[in-house]
């Protein structure tokens, strides 16, 4: 069964033109979705609706088949999904430690940083002198040690090299397998979404699968 | 995460911004307690002036009504001098006046006459003027000699009776040129009581206890009805001591010289008094004091239009409050200016701080997204923020209330004393200066009162003892206040904030 989906989904910034044009899609648990699609054509938007951090003008989003504005979108974005921003991710007054700790999970955070390739001096410093792509490493390991069972990315790689890049998709991978969470990474780059287990492509205000092979630009 | 624990790394990593904060927080809420405790200390010392200026309204003949006086001519008739014989202000008028005025606080009658004074009742043991003070009356020793020369020893020293009816009340005390330093003031009709002045006591070898005698000083009178002086036994009550010196000559006139008696005493020995069946007028003043120096000037109207006081313009009445409007204007200016710069600091202290609030929370609207996105509740992060400010105020409070102790030990004291004293003594000067008026033509008007050139700063030393200092009432006021404006700031500041959908909110992030 889907953890997560989307049914009939529109959603519109100034009630005339719609971004989202009753999108339907949805996310099994264990797995890795990537989102391809040209700028602008609403992937963010889609991804702040699976989060909750907003609501569709039409249809619904639904976790383990419940309509999240039933649940509540506080509820909903504390305790079902993770995020992963493409930068300004971590809180600049706290260390790595503390901010991969901030969702308040009991699960230990050191391992994951370690296993993310931070060291222990690393961790304790300053997060602002940390490299992009280690700043990054830091919030997927907070997205990772979060209970929830959906992560939700965004362009989690637009600030890495394309090595870091598939380095952190593998990882991502990794931990969507171990754990069986749910992964969902809207992105730019072909090589991060030929890492995904499915793609889906947002053109025209319309989600549609794509063959990995298919995947364009 | 707590919300405490972040708002601890906030203030603990944020170490420049809170410190800022905190020095702008200490900067207004240190200028806004020293203002109240000035504000608060002006007022004392307008009380305190009010009370220590006494100020009241004086009752006296009306020395300007020219059918009041009797003119004195030579053979030539040419006129030679003149006697005032117009009505005199006397206890019955008091009384009357008195039963008519609410929020009075007491009056005083008083006159003065010339007497002697002995160690014992022999006419020769004569007590000591005050020294410094003129012992020889010439105008006397022509009229003695005149008379016969009967007794030189008579010659060499004559006091001054002040007569009044409540001695506490009494201008020379209330104006602050004289002060009681031992002893009690004279009870009301106590008869062979006196107040004598410290220097006096110190050349008699007198202290409060003793006693020693009166005589009438009108030795040619004596002589003239061949009749026994009397010699009245007195006793010292209390003892005062003059701010400043005798601006006169003569010894009776002298301050120094000055006994406090009641009428009562002084119809013991007063040879005029017991030659006659008539009403002797004893007392040409009287001082009423109200409660409140402001209700002096509707006191007066009411005065004036009372049936017992207004007959033929017998009287003047004046109110001698200069000294409290004196020092009043400069201290009200003070206190307006203390208002407005309070006010000022508060508003611009305000606007400050909102400003850099509001662009505080600004700048957070990353951290704010972030802490959306795990799941933390807007209202868990508004109080936060308020749990920022709360430390940073309280923190700032507690050191501002050292640092408004510190202004206003120094700037604050130093200039509210500064403005009284100079008030002052402008006004000491300018009082001393103000002679009395005579209608023209007439000779010298003796009231019988001794008049005193105050050492200026004297009066106003005790006016400034005034301390400006910081009471708990303010600091309590200081934390409310100051928590509220900030958490009124810091709540403004983030409704446009809060308003934002979380997703807005991370849009504005990147
Ligand atoms: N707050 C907003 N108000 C109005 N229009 C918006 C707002 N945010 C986004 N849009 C518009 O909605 C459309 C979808 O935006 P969205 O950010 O979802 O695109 P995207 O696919 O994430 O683009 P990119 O690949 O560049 O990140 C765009 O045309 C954008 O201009
Ligand atoms: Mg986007």
């Amino acid at each position: 069964m889907s953890i997560m989906e989307v049914r009939d989904v529109s959603y519109s910034y100034d009630g005339k033109k719609n971004v989202l044009n009753h999108v339907s899609a949805s996310f099994e648990e264990g797995n890795v979705y990537a989102i391809l699609g040209p700028s602008g054509c609403g992937k963010t938007t889609l991804l702040s609706l699976l989060g909750g951090l907003d609501v569709p003008t039409g249809g619904a989003v639904l976790f383990d088949g419940t309509d999240i504005q039933k649940t509540g979108l506080g509820l909903h974005r504390r305790e079902h999904v993770s995020f992963i921003f493409q930068n300004y991710n971590l809180i600049d007054y706290m260390t790595p430690l503390e901010n991969a700790a901030l969702s308040g999970s009991k699960t230990p955070v050191m391992p994951v940083l370690k296993r993310l390739g931070l060291t222990e001096s690393e961790v304790k410093r300053n997060v602002l002198k940390l490299s992009g792509g280690q700043q990054q490493r830091v919030a997927i390991a907070r997205a990772l040690v979060a209970n929830t069972r959906v992560i939700l990315a965004d362009e989690p790689t637009g600030n890495v090299d394309d090595q870091m890049s598939v380095e952190i998709a593998k990882i991502l991978k990794e931990s969507a397998k171990e754990t069986g969470k749910c992964v969902i990474i809207v992105t730019h780059s072909l090589d991060l979404a030929n890492e995904a287990d499915t793609i889906l492509v947002l053109k025209n205000g319309v989600l549609e699968p794509k063959q990995k092979t298919e995947a364009e630009e | 995460m707590s919300l405490f624990r972040r708002a601890f790394l906030y203030l603990m990593r944020k170490r420049v911004k809170t410190i800022t904060l905190f020095l702008i927080v200490f900067v207004i809420a240190t200028l806004a307690l020293s203002s109240v405790a000035f504000k608060g200390a002006v007022q004392t010392a307008q009380l305190n002036v009010r009370e220590a200026l006494g100020g009241c309204f004086v009752i006296q003949p009306n020395y300007n009504k020219s059918t009041s006086w009797e003119v004195h001519s030579d053979e030539n008739g040419e006129m030679t001098g003149a006697t005032f014989r117009g009505a005199m202000p006397s206890e019955e008028l008091a009384d009357s006046i008195a039963a008519q005025l609410d929020g009075l606080l007491g009056f005083n009658l008083s006159g003065g006459d010339a007497i002697r004074a002995f160690n014992a009742p022999d006419g020769y043991d004569l007590l000591h003027v005050a020294s410094g003070t003129s012992l020889m009356d010439a105008e006397l020793i022509v009229e003695t000699i005149a008379d016969g020369l009967e007794n030189l020893n008579d010659l060499y020293a004559t006091f001054g009776a002040h007569l009044c009816t409540n001695s506490a009340l009494d201008y020379y005390f209330t104006s602050g040129e004289m002060t009681l330093l031992e002893g009690r003031h004279l009870n009301e009709g106590e008869t062979g009581a006196v107040l004598i002045s410290d220097e006096l006591a110190k050349q008699n070898g007198l202290t409060v206890g003793d006693t020693f005698y009166l005589r009438d000083s009108n030795r040619y009178l004596i002589s003239e009805h061949i009749k026994e002086p009397v010699y009245f036994p007195v006793t010292i009550v209390g003892i005062f001591s003059i701010n400043g010196t005798s601006a006169y000559q003569y010894s009776y006139e002298c301050a120094e010289n000055m006994m406090f008696m009641t009428a009562s005493t002084l119809e013991k020995f007063s040879m005029g008094y017991q030659e006659t069946d008539e009403e002797i007028d004893l007392f040409h003043t009287i001082h009423f004091y109200a409660n409140d120096p402001e209700d002096l000037e509707s006191m007066v109207e009411k005065v004036k239009a009372l049936p017992s006081f207004g007959k033929d313009g017998d009287f003047t009445v004046t109110v001698q409050n200069e000294a409290i409007l004196a020092v009043k204007g400069p201290l009200e200016n003070i206190d307006r200016l203390v208002t407005i710069l309070f006010l000022l600091i508060l508003g611009i202290g305000i606007i400050i701080l909102c400003l850099i609030l509001s662009a505080r929370i600004k700048e957070r609207i990353r951290e704010t997204g972030i802490l959306l996105s795990v799941g933390v509740k807007k209202s868990n992060i508004l109080l936060q923020y308020l749990a920022e400010i709360t430390v940073v105020t309280l923190l700032a409070c507690t050191v501002a209330v050292f640092g408004s102790m510190f202004v206003t030990k120094t700037a604050g004291t130093m200039l509210l004393q500064g403005t009284i004293t100079d008030t002052m003594e402008s006004y000491t000067q300018q009082a001393s200066s103000d002679d009395y008026e005579i209608p023209e033509g007439w000779t010298t008007v003796d009231s019988g009162d001794s008049q005193i050139v105050k050492e200026s700063g004297t009066l106003s030393q005790e006016l400034t003892e005034i301390t400006v200092s910081v009471h708990t009432g303010e600091i309590v006021l200081l934390y409310t206040a100051g928590l509220l404006l900030a958490w009124g700031a810091v709540t403004i500041s983030s409704i446009p904030l809060f308003r934002l959908k979380p997703r807005e909110i991370l849009s504005k992030m990147s």
